[in-house]
């Protein structure tokens, strides 16, 4: 029997004309296909062993974080609370799935042990906090709340205006809600982060055995990308679904044939695509141009589908976010530098602990970007690049040329390219001819694993000190949202703290912290004569002034205001005759003026 | 995976599922809810795409579904015209249209309509036996090829294997090989030196 040497990219390279070459050819079955395998391989009962990693892995990391205070967070966040246990139980993780790897175990196996790691990082905060983290989440959850009130989406609304032109995910989020009889969406909101990523991990898995049969190469890859995704869009958020589906459109386009029901599956995603974010569709155009223009893909007319979505969904639903919209795109355009910069600014670095957290993710984009060179460089040499891994991992550079997304940018470029960085920088672990895991192999990719989780670890964690609101807090902020009426004034410390998640669009809010220079610099000179006439302005039916634990975090962290200014204001406020307090928890005071409003 | 697995797998879905709205209705709500909005409607789809992975038909289902649930709440939200119930048939429709087999209905349809109006051109029942007998056919057809698929597909694993033993074999055989080479030529090495020397000494 004969047969050509699989090579570690081994699936066939698709050409323009749809024809179709195997590098490598499986014989016609015959009787005799010589000696028998050995007896341990997959599923064989020595390797079944392995399963009980990931549970004692889940034991040690529980017992580990018992009785941990997430309030006793330091400017490391969750890793501040870490106990020898819990590194013992990743400890235990890695090495379980690295020898799943060399043994070249059953799938499922495999899937155990990254989908335990997943529960453990991603599913940690919703059991240890016990509410919603990210003050982004509740902003999204806010959204939902209208169109669960209202039955619509208003397109003209001043305040989240973008979330109603493209109401996808939220509109998707509100039929669920409402058909599992919830008041919120606050717990689809507490475990998005797993639900995503476990997400992720199937989608991912579709994509990358599009790519390639090797088994190994499709969980290495699978492994390293959840190692080095530490920029945190999981949450509650449009660009999670939208990263998902995007990923799913990319699956479909790397088959060896796109059959009719692929194309109608790559007309529905993408439609979704179109009516739920904004970037994510420019993405997916750009990639989509590219594999069709450089012949990885056929069919001409799928970016025709794609900007034709896109613009339909912008032009015509969206027409009023997008029109006036194109204006400062059109001057964002073409400035990578400064589109660059926007992210790169919003990066504060006051001491030991925040330069630690900033430089450990940047450390694992270059770390992960330049394994992942080597593995095409290697592939090339042997002649197995997948030219399509390595275009669509250099593809999301181009979004830097677009926008700057708001200061973000440069994390949504790593989002977009990090499947395919964790693609290439698996080839690099693995052999050149991409048979076996020799020892050699599996020693450098420990190596790997062991600077890039702590990397991982640090970007990923090292914020949750401000991320996380106490009950506390969200009881405080749910009492404003349901006494205060509509039209009033909501004086907010920062906006890093649960807000907007209930009747969000009755209430006009001002952030201290986002106020001009000179303006905040006056303020903190005279809080409470200053802030008693904001609160008296007669426009506004009622007003308050909201300080709570988590903008006192943000503030004194991101160095938006002087450090300590909210403890002031607060003090200042709490001895005026001009205020008295509304509402208080352990972590939140709500203010509002003593005296009849507008006798000032 | 049998059709047994997956029969016993739906029976204790089931069960679980009753026991679950039996003791907790909240939770199983919550459960039902997110089967139907989230896996239900493109199961039908993604088995339809014939992946031959459970993982992938699973991938795709969930995506189709999330498309299928944003579709319907974006079109009653934009709309203006927000109904549950409205919104949950139409989920179930689109699940629906995934599993039933539409072609063999239609095919059934229009066989069944050119029957009726086949009056004046009656074979006696001819072609309606032909029919059968060819889908009966065409049936046998598609079952040898998904037997012939499968046994196609574990010797593909086994050839795999068998390759990747083999050149482990080939490894060891020439690290062998060239042991001994070196052996030989560290041996002939020796040899022409001894002789050297022994003739230098001579000289």
């Amino acid at each position: 029997m004969t047969s050509a040497r699989p090579g570690p990219v081994d699936l066939p390279e698709r050409t323009g004309s749809g024809a179709v070459e195997l590098l490598v050819a499986p014989p016609a079955p015959t009787g005799d296909l010589g000696a028998a395998p050995p007896a341990t391989r997959r599923g064989a009962p020595r390797y079944r062993g392995l399963a009980v990693l990931p549970l004692v892995a889940a034991g040690l990391w529980v017992l580990g974080l018992r009785g941990a205070d997430p309030r006793a967070m330091t400017e490391l966040g969750l890793l501040s609370l870490f106990s020898p246990l819990s590194v013992a139980a990743l400890v235990v993780l890695c090495v379980g799935m690295l020898l799943a790897l060399h043994w070249n175990v059953a799938e499922w196996l495999l899937g155990l042990h990254l989908a335990g790691y997943l529960a453990l990082i991603h599913g940690t905060p919703a059991v240890l906090y016990g509410t919603v983290r990210y003050a982004w989440s509740y902003k999204h959850v806010g959204i939902v709340d209208y169109i669960l009130r209202t039955g619509t989406t208003d397109p003209e609304i001043p305040v989240g205006g973008i979330y109603h032109n493209w109401p996808g995910f939220f509109a998707g989020s509100a039929l669920l809600t409402d058909a599992a009889g919830q008041a919120d969406a606050l717990g689809q909101a507490l475990w998005a982060p797993l639900a995503f990523n476990l997400l992720t991990l199937l989608v991912l898995r579709y994509v990358f055995r599009g790519l390639t049969r090797n088994t190994r190469l499709v969980w290495l890859g699978l492994w390293i990308f959840f190692l080095i995704t530490w920029v945190g869009q999981e949450y509650f958020a449009p660009q999670a679904m939208a990263f998902v589906l995007y990923l799913a459109c990319i699956g479909l386009l790397v088959r060896r044939s796109i059959t009719h029901s692929m194309l109608a599956a790559f007309v529905v995603v993408v439609g979704a695509v179109a009516a739920s974010h904004q970037i994510t569709p420019m993405m997916l155009f750009i990639a989509v141009s590219a594999l069709v223009l450089l012949r990885r893909t056929p069919g001409w007319y799928l970016p025709v589908i794609a900007a034709g979505a896109t613009a339909a969904w912008g032009l015509i639903a969206a027409r009023s976010y997008t029109i006036p919209g194109l204006r400062e795109m059109v001057e964002s355009f073409g400035q990578p530098v400064a589109n660059a910069s926007e992210t790169l600014d919003k990066a504060i670095v006051a001491n030991t602990s925040q330069l630690l957290v900033v430089g450990g993710g940047r450390a694992v984009v270059l770390v992960a970007t330049a394994v992942a060179l080597i593995g095409a460089w290697r592939s090339w040499r042997a002649r197995g690049l997948s030219v399509t891994a390595v275009l669509l991992m250099a593809l999301p550079a181009t979004l830097v040329l677009v926008t700057g997304f708001g200061g973000e940018v440069l994390f949504r470029s790593f989002l977009f390219a990090a499947p395919f960085i964790a693609f290439l920088a698996a080839a690099a672990c693995l052999p050149k001819d991409g048979r076996g895991f020799p020892v050699k192999n599996l020693v450098l990719t420990t190596l790997l694993t062991a600077v890039l989780l702590p990397g991982f670890l640090l970007g990923y964690y090292g914020k949750e000190h401000q991320n996380y609101f106490t009950p506390a807090e969200l009881q405080a902020v749910s009492w404003v949202d349901e006494q205060a009426r509509p039209g009033s004034l909501l004086v907010e410390g920062s906006r890093n703290y649960p807000a907007q998640f209930r009747n969000y669009e009755r209430f006009t809010y001002v952030a201290i912290d986002d106020e001009p220079q000179q303006s905040s610099a006056d303020l903190l000179v005279d809080p409470a004569d200053r802030l008693a006439d904001w609160l008296g302005d007669p426009r506004y039916t009622d007003a308050y002034v909201v300080l709570t634990r988590g903008q006192r975090v943000a503030v004194n962290t991101q160095q938006t205001l002087p450090v300590g200014s909210l403890e002031r204001i607060e003090t200042a406020l709490g001895r005026s005759p001009d205020f008295r307090v509304a509402y208080q928890t352990a972590d939140a005071t709500v203010f509002v003026l003593a005296g009849p409003r507008g006798t000032r | 995976m049998s059709r047994r697995t997956i029969a016993l797998g739906l029976l204790a879905a089931a069960a679980s599922a009753a026991v679950l709205v039996a003791t907790d209705p909240a939770t199983a709500r919550v459960a039902l809810a997110a089967a139907g909005c989230l896996l239900l409607p493109g199961l039908g789809w993604a088995r339809k795409m014939r992946f031959g992975d459970l993982g992938d038909t699973v991938a795709l289902a969930l995506v189709l579904s999330i498309c299928t649930t944003v579709a319907v709440g974006t079109a009653m939200a934009v709309a203006g015209a927000w109904s549950l119930g409205g919104g949950l048939a139409a989920l179930a429709l689109v699940a629906l249209g995934g599993f039933l087999p539409a072609r063999a209905l239609a095919n059934r349809a229009t066989t069944a309509v050119r029957l009726r109006t086949g009056g004046p051109a009656d074979d006696g029942g001819a072609w309606a036996q032909w029919h059968a007998e060819t889908l009966q056919q065409a049936r046998t057809r598609r079952r040898r090829s998904e037997v012939a698929a499968r046994e196609a597909a574990a010797v593909w694993v086994d050839w795999y294997s068998d390759v990747e033993r083999r050149a482990d074999e080939e490894r060891a055989r020439e690290e062998t090989d060239a042991q001994r080479a070196t052996a030989d030529w560290i041996a002939w090495y020796q040899r022409s030196q001894i002789r050297k020397n022994r003739t230098n000494a001579g000289e």
